[in-house]
C-alpha cells in the first residue's frame, strides 16, 4: 500500500505534546487533541464511533505516540500526513472489495507550480497517497470513488473517478477571507457566515505603523469608518471616529468594547492588539442596544496558545515628528509696509506709523533691538520632536494554560519646550482549562499616561506665537525679555509653571466558563475598570518686561471613573444534519460612577514648590467635588441558523434599561434581523463557474438606540435644585435655584437601519469586493430644542427631529503570488455618505455652540451657512450700484451675491456654503513582499469637505496681530485680481461668515509608507531568533490639499492656535525569539 | 456527571440572575423635588438666589450713551450708534429671575408651620425682584410678556406681549407689596438684602422713568425722610472720590448694592477699565462729557469767564478730576501721556491696541488701593445699584416738574452740589452763574447734575437721555475726543519722527457714523423669541 511513503515523510522532527483527560467522548477528545496539537483529524463518520468514551494522559509524547495512546481502546488505526491525522477502522478497510482502477496525475497550484506533499485520499476510506517532488501521485482506487485532494493553505478539491486514467488537479489557494474568524458582539463568527456588516483589521495591519493609538491606525483601512486626526500633540495623536455619517446633531462616538467589556481605544498599546472589528450596521450592533447607534468598535488583545512554547517579542521605534503644515507669517519689513497700507485704508488722514527708514532697518537687520525681524514661530517651535516606543511581550502556554504578558513604554517629545508625553502600558491575559468542563481566565491591563505642559499650555503659547508681530523684539538691548503689550512666547517658554495631566487605568476582567453539555457553554464575567485622572497646574511668578504675571496659582484636580460590568452569557450550538443553530442569551449590568475633587489656591507660594498647594495662601482656597452615577440593566439574545452553510439567518434582540430615563420610559427594545445567501455554495455556481469562489448576498434590518444626552443631563428625569452662592454682609451665603426643567416624556432616540450587501471573490479569491448599501434614519433625536426665554429655564432635552444617512461602502481587493519570491496585494476602499437633517421640528437655525454652523432641513449636520462672496468692489461704479451689506463698504471690500434680488445684502442672502464632514472617503493600501523585503503604502483621502479659517488664521492684523503670506496678494487699486480684500486693522466689515473664508479641505495623503527587511532564517537560526525585522516608515509624509498653511484634518473652524498634525519618519525593529 | 455539571451551572448562574442593579439614581450634587420646599430655609435660600440677578457690569454701559466710547478701537457702542438687529438681543436672564421669584410664590405654601413675619420677608424680596425685572424689561422693550407663575413648556404657545402700561401697573403693585413686607433694616449678618428703603427707591426710579412725577417725588421723599440714608462725605471734606473706592463699602449713601469680596466673589471692573497696560483701557470719556462739568463758580463752560481751553482741567467742578484721567496725571505710578507719539509709551493715542480713542481715560472706580493688573481682575468693591444722591436728584427733578422752582427742589439738588463744594443753584441772584430763573433753566441744570454726578455709572446716562427724549439728538452728534495737533519741531524726541504734539489745540478727534433713529428708543424684541412664537410682535422700525 502507498501508506508506506507517508511514514517516511513524517518521520522527521515530530513535535511533542502533553495532554490529559478522562472519559471524554471521542469527538470531544479529538477536538481537544486538535487544539493542543495543531493537527487536524480526518475520518469517515460512518466508520468511526464518535460517542465512545476515551481517556488519556501523556507527557512530552510525540504526536504519533499520543495518538496511539488516544486510540488504544477504540480499534482505530491512523496515519499522519503533514498536519493531518487520518483515522480508519482497522477491521473494515480490508472489506473494500470493489473493482479497483489505477489513477495518476499531477497536483499543481494556481501558478502552475507542482504541489509537493499534497494528500490524495479516497473519500470515506483511508486509501490515499502523497504527491512527490513533481507533484505526481499514483493510486489504485475502487471504481466510482471520489478523490479528495488537500494541502495546507489550499481549499480541498473533490473529483469523481469512474475510469482509470490521468487526473491532473489544480488547487486553489485557500482564501483567508473565507476561513477568517471575526470578533462580533459577545462572540466570534466565521467571516463567511456573517450576515451583518463588520469590518475588521488584525495585527498585521498595524505591523509597521508608528502610531501611538489604535484610532489613528484605523484611518483609511475600512470603508465607512471616517477617522479624522486633527492634532499631532504628544499624547493626543488619536483620531475621532465616525461610522457611516453622523446620526445626530449631538454627535457621539462609537461604543468601544475591549475584550468584551466597555473600554477605551487610546489607552491600549497598539502592539497588544490582535484585531479590531467595527460593527457598522444594526444587524451586527443591535446586540449592544441603546449604546450602539453610532456603531461599535470591538478591540481584542493578543492571547497565548496552549501547548505553545514561550515566545518573546520586542518591538521598538524611533520617530521624528514635525508639523505637516504651519501658518506662513510675513517678516517685519513686509509687516510694516502692509501695516502702513492698512492704517491708510482705515483712515486716509492718519500718518504712516512706519517710515521708509523703519522699513529699511527691518529689512536689513541693522538695528536688531529697535527694528527687529522676529520669526516667532521658529523662535518657539522645534524643527522636529523625537518619539520612541518600546514594547516587550511574552506569549505561550502549557497544556492547560495560555498566557500573554506585555510591557510597553512610549515617549513623545513636543514641539515646544514644555510639552511632552510618556505612557506606560502593562497587560496580562491568562486562560486556563481547569477540567474538561471548566475554564477560567483573567484579562488585566494597566496604563499610565503623563501629559506635561507649561502653565501656559501649548495652545495658548501657539496663540501668543501667532498674535505677536515680527516687529516686536524678544529682548531689549540689555538682554531682558520685552513685554510689548502682548505676551512674549519666548519669555514664557519653560518659565510659566506646569500643567500636568496624569491618566491612569486599571482594568481587570475575570471569567469562568462552564461546559456542562456538549455545545453548551455558560460564561460568567465580572469586570472592574478604574480610570483616574490627576491634573496639576502651577503658575509660577514669571513676570518679565515690567509686566506682572500675577499671583502664583495652584490647581489640583482629581477625577475617578469606575465601571463595574457583570455579564452572564449562555451559548448553545447544535447541528442536525444540514441545519446548524447557534443560540446566545445574556444578561449584562453596568454600573458607572464618576467622582471628582477640584482644589485651588492663589497667592503666596514659591516657584520651587510646584507640587503642593500648601505654601499658597490658605485664605484663597477653593474646592469643589461631586460626581454622578449611571446604571444599566440589559437582556439580550441572538439566534443564528444556517442551512448547509448556504442560507444564513440571524436575529438579535436587546432590551435595555437605563437610570437616565424616567421610570415609565426606561426600557427600550432593539431588534435586528439579517439573512445571507451564499450563492457560491449553490451547485449552479460551484459546478458552472469555478472562477467564483465566493458570492454572498446579505440583507439586514434593525434598530439601535441613542442616549446621547449632555453630561449635565445624567438625571434628566429628576427635577433638581442646585446650589449657588451670593453675599450678605460680605460673607458668602448658599442659595438654591431650580436647575432642571424635567421633561417626563423623554426616551431613547432610535436609529433604524436598512442594509444590502454583496460580497464576492473570484479566481481563487485573487480578486474580489465587498459592497454594502445602507440607509439609516434617526428618529426622536434628543434635541435641546430652543424654548422661549420667557419660560426662564435652560431648554431640556426633547425627542424631536430626524436625520438620515444614505450611502455605500465598497472594498475591492486583489492579491497575487507572482512567483516564489514576489507577492503583492492591493486593497482599495471607498465610501460615500449623504447626511441630511430631515426634520428639525421647526427649529431650523444656527447651532448654538458655533454660529458658523446651521441646522437646516435638507442639509447635512455641520453645514456652513453664510453669504456668497462674489469678488470685490473694484470701482466707484461697483460701490454705487452693487448692493451692500452695511453701507460703509469701501473699494476693495468683498461683494456678496444678492440672492433674493432685493438690492440689499441682508440675512436672506445667506445659504449653505459648505460642510465640515466629508461625503467621500477613500483608502488605498498597496503591499508587496519580495524575498526578505516587505513594502507597504497606505493612501487616504477625504473629499467634499470644507474648512472655515478665521481670525489669526485668516485676517490681517487680527487683534493687533500679524500678517500672513496670503495678505501680500491683497486688493489694491492696481490689484483687482487679489486673493485677499483691502487690508484693514480693526474694521470687521469683511469678516461676516461668507464663502470667502471657506476653503475646500479635500485631500489625499500618504498616511503611511514602510519598507522592511526580514533577516534571513539561516542567520537567525545561528543566533537563536525566530524573527527579526528592520524597517523604516513614514506617516503623513505627502499631502495633496488646496489649503495653505493648515493641515486638511485640522479643526474645521479654526483660528490656528492648536497643535498641528505631524508627519513622522520612523525606524523600527521587531524581534521574536 | 452531566447532572452534576448542570447543578454546577445553576449554582453558577444564580448570583447573576438574582442580583439586580439599582436603576433609581438621584443627583449627588443637587437637591431634588422630593426633598425640596419642605422647610423655611428652602424658601430663604431660593429667594437669596435672586440677588445674583442684580446688575453689576452695567457700569460698562457708559458706551451706550454720549459719555464714553470703548477703547480697543471698538468706538461707540452699537446701542448708541443705532447699529444692531433683533438677533443681538435676549431677555432670558430677566425671565429666569422672574421664574425664580414666581417659583417662590408657587411653592412657599408647601412649607408648613412657616411664621408669617419670616414668610413675608421672603415674599417681600420676591416681589421686589419681580418688579425690578419687569421694570428692566419694559424700559428696554416696551410691551413684554407677563407671567406671575412658573411656565411649563406647554404654555409657550399662549405667550404674548402685554401692553406696557398694564405691566407697569402690575409692577407697581409688586413694589407696594415689597414696601409693605420688607424691613427698614436687616440684622448685621443680613446686610445687603433689599430693604423697605430700597423698594421705595426703586419704585421712585421706575415712576420717574415714566414721568409719574407725583409717585416719583412721593417715594423719593419717603426715602429722604426715612433718615436711614445720607450722602457720603456730605460735609465736603474732600473725600468724594472715595465714594467709588472699596473703602466706601457699607456707607449710608448706598441704598442697594451687589456685594463682592476679593477672591471669594469678585469682579474685574478695574482690570477692564484701567488704562493700558495696567488694564484694558475699556472706557474712554468723550469731550462731550468733559465739557459737561461746570467751572468752579457754577457756570457752564460755554458761558464761563474763567475757563481756559488750553488748560481745560483748571478751575472745574472737582468731579471732573474724579471721573476723567487725562494727560499729565499720574495713576498707579504711570505718568499718563496721550499724545499720538512713540514717546508717550503705551498710553498714547494709537500706540497700543488698548490705548484711548478719545485722548481721555476713565478714572472713576480706579481705586489706588487696588493693584490693577492683578487685583483689578479680582476686586471686592461692591457694585452700587442705587445710591442716595439719586433720590435727591429724583426728588428735585420731579418736584420742579410738579411745582416749578419749588424751593425744596433747589434744596435737594444743592445737597448734591454742596458735598463737592459746588455753589448752590438759586433763583434769587441773576448776576451769578448759578441763577435758574425759569422751570426749564432749573430742569436743564438738574439734568446736567444727573450727568456729572452719575458720570460713567453707565446704568444711568443711557436711560436718562431716553426718558428725556434727547437720545436721538445727543447720539447722532459726532463723538468727539480731545483736540491736538502735530507740529514739526527740532526738540522732538528720538523716534517721534521729528514731531511734537500740542494738546487742546487744533482739531478734535472725531468719530461719526451714528444712525440713531426714533425707533431706537425701544430695543427690538429678541429674534430668537419671535422665531418660536409668532404672537410676539416686533417693535416698530425693526425688520419684521
Amino acid at each position: 500500500m502507498s501508506f508506506l511513503n507517508v511514514f517516511s515523510q513524517t518521520g522527521k522532527a515530530e513535535k511533542t505534546i502533553s495532554i490529559q483527560f478522562s472519559n471524554l467522548s471521542l469527538q470531544a477528545a479529538l477536538n481537544r487533541f486538535e487544539q493542543a496539537s495543531g493537527y487536524t483529524f480526518f475520518y469517515d463518520a460512518a466508520q468511526v464511533n464518535l460517542q465512545q468514551t476515551v481517556s488519556m494522559d501523556v507527557k512530552q509524547a510525540t504526536v504519533s505516540k499520543a495518538v496511539t495512546e488516544l486510540l488504544k481502546s477504540t480499534g482505530l488505526g491512523f496515519e499522519i500526513v503533514n498536519l493531518q491525522i487520518t483515522l480508519f477502522n482497522k477491521k473494515s478497510t480490508a472489506a473494500q472489495q470493489k473493482k479497483e482502477v489505477r489513477v495518476t496525475g499531477v497536483v499543481s497550484d494556481d501558478t502552475g507550480e507542482p504541489v509537493i506533499g499534497a494528500n490524495v485520499l479516497v473519500q470515506g476510506t483511508t486509501i490515499g497517497a502523497i504527491t512527490d517532488i513533481d507533484g505526481r501521485y499514483m493510486l489504485n482506487v475502487p471504481e466510482g470513488s471520489t478523490l479528495v485532494i488537500s494541502y495546507i493553505g489550499y481549499t480541498n478539491r473533490e473529483i469523481k473517478v469512474n475510469v482509470a486514467g490521468n487526473y491532473d488537479i489544480r488547487l486553489k489557494e485557500d482564501s483567508e477571507m473565507l476561513n477568517e474568524v471575526v470578533v462580533v458582539g459577545y462572540g466570534t463568527q466565521k467571516k463567511a457566515n456573517l450576515t451583518g456588516s463588520v469590518a475588521s483589521i488584525n495585527a498585521d495591519a498595524l505591523e509597521s505603523r508608528a502610531v501611538a493609538s489604535v484610532s489613528a491606525a484605523l484611518a483609511g483601512t475600512m470603508p465607512g469608518v471616517t477617522t479624522i486626526q486633527s492634532s499631532g500633540a504628544p499624547g493626543a495623536q488619536s483620531g475621532s471616529i465616525t461610522i457611516r455619517g453622523k446620526n445626530s446633531i449631538n454627535a457621539a462616538s462609537p461604543l468601544v468594547i475591549v475584550d468584551g467589556v466597555p473600554g477605551s481605544m487610546d489607552s491600549i498599546d497598539p502592539n497588544d492588539i490582535e484585531s479590531v472589528s467595527v460593527l457598522k450596521d444594526a444587524a451586527s450592533s443591535a446586540i449592544y442596544g441603546v449604546q450602539a447607534a453610532n456603531g461599535v468598535i470591538l478591540v481584542t488583545t493578543k492571547k497565548g496558545k496552549t501547548g505553545q512554547r514561550a515566545r518573546v517579542n520586542y518591538s521598538g521605534t524611533v520617530s521624528w515628528a514635525s508639523p505637516t503644515a504651519r501658518l506662513q507669517f510675513l517678516g517685519a519689513a513686509d509687516y510694516a509696509m502692509l501695516y502702513n497700507e492698512a492704517v491708510k485704508n482705515e483712515n486716509p488722514n492718519d500718518p504712516y506709523p512706519f517710515s521708509e527708514e523703519d522699513i529699511r532697518k527691518f529689512r536689513d537687520g541693522s538695528d536688531p533691538v529697535g527694528h527687529p525681524d522676529v520669526d516667532w514661530y521658529n523662535e518657539v517651535m522645534k524643527k522636529s520632536a523625537l518619539e520612541t516606543q518600546h514594547s516587550l511581550s511574552v506569549t505561550g502556554g502549557t497544556d492547560k494554560t495560555s498566557y500573554m504578558a506585555s510591557l510597553a513604554y512610549l515617549y513623545q517629545d513636543g514641539l515646544s519646550q514644555d510639552k511632552n508625553y510618556e505612557r506606560y502600558n502593562g497587560r496580562i491575559n491568562l486562560n486556563s482549562q481547569i477540567t474538561d468542563w471548566l475554564a477560567w481566565g483573567l484579562n488585566t491591563s494597566a496604563y499610565r499616561g503623563i501629559d506635561n505642559d507649561g502653565f501656559v499650555t501649548f495652545n495658548e503659547l501657539m496663540h501668543h506665537v501667532i498674535r505677536i508681530p515680527p516687529t516686536n523684539p524678544i529682548r531689549d538691548k540689555d538682554g531682558n525679555f520685552v513685554h510689548p503689550g502682548k505676551d512674549n512666547p519666548v519669555a514664557e517658554q519653560g518659565r510659566t509653571g506646569m500643567d500636568r495631566i496624569l491618566n491612569q487605568q486599571l482594568n481587570a476582567t475575570a471569567y469562568l466558563t462552564l461546559t456542562p453539555l456538549e455545545g453548551l457553554s455558560i460564561k460568567g464575567v465580572y469586570s472592574l475598570r478604574h480610570d483616574y485622572r490627576d491634573r496639576r497646574r502651577f503658575k509660577k511668578d514669571y513676570s518679565y518686561g515690567g509686566q506682572s504675571s500675577g499671583k502664583r496659582e495652584g490647581h489640583h484636580n482629581y477625577y475617578n471613573w469606575n465601571w463595574y460590568t457583570s455579564q452572564l452569557l449562555v451559548n448553545y450550538n447544535k447541528s442536525f444534519g444540514k441545519h446548524s443553530f447557534g443560540l446566545l442569551g445574556g444578561i449584562e449590568q453596568v454600573e458607572y460612577t464618576y467622582r471628582y475633587t477640584e482644589t485651588s489656591r492663589t497667592g503666596g507660594g514659591n516657584d520651587a514648590l510646584t507640587e503642593s498647594l500648601n505654601t499658597l495662601d490658605a485664605s484663597s482656597q477653593k474646592n469643589n467635588d461631586g460626581g454622578h452615577e449611571i446604571a444599566r440593566l440589559s437582556y439580550f439574545g441572538r439566534l443564528q441558523y444556517d442551512y448547509e452553510n448556504k442560507y444564513l439567518f440571524e436575529a438579535n434582540i436587546r432590551s435595555d434599561a437605563s437610570s437616565r430615563f424616567p421610570k415609565e420610559n426606561r426600557w427600550g427594545v432593539f431588534p435586528a434581523f439579517s439573512a445571507g445567501w451564499r450563492l457560491s455554495e449553490e451547485a449552479f455556481i460551484k459546478d458552472n463557474a469555478e472562477w467564483i469562489n465566493n458570492l454572498k448576498l446579505r440583507l439586514g434590518w434593525g434598530k439601535t438606540g441613542n442616549e446621547e444626552l449632555k453630561n449635565t443631563d445624567i438625571y434628566p428625569s429628576v427635577g433638581t435644585y442646585a446650589y449657588n452662592k451670593t453675599m450678605f454682609n460680605h460673607t458668602l451665603s448658599a442659595t438654591t435655584y431650580e436647575s432642571r426643567y424635567v421633561n417626563p416624556n423623554l426616551k431613547w432616540a432610535t436609529v433604524t437601519n436598512y442594509e444590502l450587501g454583496l460580497e464576492a471573490g473570484f479566481l481563487n479569491n485573487m480578486l474580489g469586493f465587498e459592497l454594502s448599501l445602507y440607509k439609516k434614519r434617526t428618529n426622536d433625536m434628543l434635541l435641546y430644542l430652543p424654548i422661549l426665554g420667557v419660560v426662564g429655564m435652560d431648554a431640556p432635552a426633547q425627542n424631536a427631529g430626524s436625520v438620515e444617512n444614505k450611502g455605500f461602502d465598497l472594498n475591492i481587493f486583489h492579491n497575487k503570488q507572482v512567483n516564489k519570491d514576489l507577492k503583492y496585494s492591493v486593497n482599495f476602499n471607498v465610501a460615500y455618505v449623504k447626511n441630511e437633517i430631515t426634520d428639525m421640528n421647526h427649529t431650523e437655525g444656527v447651532d448654538p455652540d458655533n454660529d458658523k454652523y446651521w441646522r437646516l432641513e435638507g442639509h447635512p449636520i455641520g453645514s456652513f451657512y453664510g453669504y456668497v462672496a462674489n469678488g470685490y468692489f473694484n470701482t466707484e461704479d461697483d460701490l454705487k450700484n452693487y448692493p451692500k451689506r452695511t453701507g460703509s463698504e469701501k473699494l476693495g471690500d468683498i461683494k456678496y451675491k444678492d440672492l433674493d434680488g432685493n438690492k440689499k445684502i441682508d440675512s436672506a442672502d445667506r445659504q449653505v456654503i459648505g460642510q465640515n464632514f466629508p461625503s467621500w472617503t477613500a483608502g488605498l493600501n498597496l503591499a508587496a513582499t519580495y524575498k526578505d523585503f516587505d513594502f507597504s503604502m497606505l493612501w487616504q483621502g477625504a473629499f467634499d469637505v470644507d474648512a472655515y479659517y478665521t481670525m489669526e488664521a485668516a485676517y490681517s492684523f487680527f487683534n493687533s496681530g500679524k500678517v500672513l503670506k496670503r495678505h501680500l496678494d491683497r486688493w489694491t487699486p492696481q490689484n483687482h485680481n487679489a486673493s485677499y480684500p483691502r487690508l484693514t486693522l480693526g474694521s470687521k466689515i469683511n469678516y461676516s461668515t461668507s464663502s470667502f473664508w471657506l476653503q475646500d479641505a479635500s485631500y489625499v495623503r500618504l498616511k503611511n509608507i514602510s519598507l522592511g527587511y526580514n533577516l534571513p532564517k539561516r542567520f537567525l537560526d545561528k543566533i537563536g531568533f525566530e524573527r527579526m525585522k528592520l524597517y523604516v516608515a513614514g506617516e503623513n509624509l505627502i499631502t495633496f490639499s488646496g489649503l495653505e498653511g493648515l493641515d486638511p484634518e485640522s479643526p474645521s473652524d479654526t483660528r490656528g492656535n492648536f497643535y498641528s498634525n505631524v508627519k513622522k519618519v520612523t525606524i523600527g525593529l521587531k524581534m521574536t525569539f | 456527571m452531566k447532572i452534576r455539571n448542570i447543578l454546577y451551572a445553576i449554582a453558577f448562574m444564580m448570583p447573576a440572575l438574582t442580583s439586580c442593579v439599582d436603576l433609581e439614581r438621584y443627583p449627588l450634587e443637587e437637591l431634588s423635588d422630593v426633598t425640596y420646599w419642605k422647610e423655611p430655609k428652602d424658601a430663604e435660600m431660593a429667594v437669596s438666589d435672586l440677588y445674583r440677578s442684580l446688575p453689576y457690569w452695567d457700569v460698562d454701559d457708559a458706551i451706550n450713551s454720549d459719555d464714553a466710547v470703548h477703547g480697543i478701537k471698538w468706538a461707540a457702542g452699537n446701542i448708541s450708534i443705532g447699529v444692531y438687529d433683533p438677533s443681538d438681543f435676549s431677555w432670558s436672564d430677566n425671565y429666569s429671575a422672574i421664574r425664580k421669584a414666581n417659583t417662590v410664590f408657587a411653592k412657599i405654601d408647601n412649607i408648613t408651620g412657616y411664621n408669617t413675619a419670616d414668610k413675608n420677608k421672603v415674599l417681600g424680596q420676591a416681589h421686589f425682584f419681580r418688579a425690578f425685572q419687569y421694570f428692566t424689561l419694559i424700559r428696554q422693550f416696551g410691551d413684554v410678556p407677563y407671567t406671575d407663575s412658573p411656565l411649563n413648556l406647554s404654555d409657550q404657545d399662549g405667550v404674548k406681549r402685554m401692553p406696557r402700561d398694564e405691566v407697569y401697573a402690575k409692577m407697581m403693585t409688586d413694589f407696594d407689596k415689597a414696601v409693605e413686607y420688607l424691613p427698614v433694616n436687616w440684622s448685621a449678618a443680613e446686610y445687603g438684602r433689599v430693604t423697605k428703603g430700597a423698594a421705595m427707591a426703586m419704585k421712585s426710579r421706575a415712576a420717574l422713568y415714566y414721568n409719574k412725577w407725583d409717585v416719583a417725588a412721593e417715594y423719593a421723599k419717603k426715602v429722604i425722610d426715612s433718615g436711614v440714608y445720607s450722602l457720603y462725605d456730605k460735609e465736603n471734606t474732600g473725600k468724594y472720590q472715595e465714594l467709588f473706592w472699596e473703602k466706601a463699602d457699607g456707607c449710608d449713601e448706598f441704598i442697594l448694592v451687589r456685594q463682592f469680596k476679593e477672591s471669594e466673589n469678585s469682579w474685574y471692573l478695574i482690570g477692564w477699565e484701567a488704562f493700558p497696560t495696567k488694564g484694558w483701557g475699556g472706557i474712554n470719556p468723550t469731550q462731550s462729557l468733559v465739557d459737561a462739568f461746570e467751572d468752579i463758580e457754577g457756570s457752564p463752560i460755554a458761558q464761563s469767564k474763567i475757563y481756559n481751553e488750553k488748560k481745560p482741567f483748571e478751575n472745574r467742578d472737582p468731579r471732573l478730576e474724579v471721573n476723567v484721567l487725562h494727560d499729565g496725571e499720574v495713576m498707579y505710578g504711570v505718568n499718563i501721556k496721550v499724545a499720538p507719539l512713540k514717546s508717550s509709551g503705551v498710553t498714547g493715542i494709537g500706540q497700543h491696541g488698548d490705548a484711548t480713542a478719545t485722548g481721555y481715560y476713565q478714572q472713576k472706580w480706579l481705586d489706588p488701593s487696588i493693584e490693577p493688573s492683578s487685583k483689578g481682575w479680582d476686586m471686592g468693591k461692591d457694585a452700587v445699584v442705587i445710591r442716595y444722591a439719586e433720590m435727591l436728584l429724583t426728588y428735585a427733578e420731579a418736584k420742579n416738574e410738579l411745582s416749578p422752582l419749588d424751593p425744596s427742589a433747589f434744596d435737594a439738588v444743592n445737597q448734591v452740589r454742596k458735598r463737592v463744594g459746588m455753589p448752590e443753584l438759586q433763583n434769587t441772584d441773576a448776576s451769578k452763574p448759578t441763577y435758574c430763573g425759569t422751570q426749564d433753566a432749573l430742569r436743564q441744570r438738574i439734568r446736567n447734575e444727573w450727568r456729572v454726578e452719575f458720570a460713567l455709572e453707565g446704568g444711568k446716562r443711557q436711560w436718562d437721555i431716553r426718558r428725556w427724549g434727547i437720545a436721538k439728538e445727543v447720539l447722532n452728534a459726532p463723538f468727539l475726543g480731545l483736540k491736538y495737533k502735530l507740529v514739526d519741531s527740532s526738540s522732538a524726541v528720538d523716534g517721534d519722527g521729528g514731531k511734537i504734539c500740542i494738546l487742546y489745540e487744533g482739531e478734535n478727534i472725531k468719530l461719526t457714523g451714528s444712525k440713531y433713529e426714533d425707533h431706537n428708543y425701544l430695543y427690538p424684541i429678541p429674534q430668537s423669541e419671535r422665531d418660536l412664537n409668532s404672537n410676539l410682535t416686533q417693535n416698530p422700525g425693526y425688520p419684521n
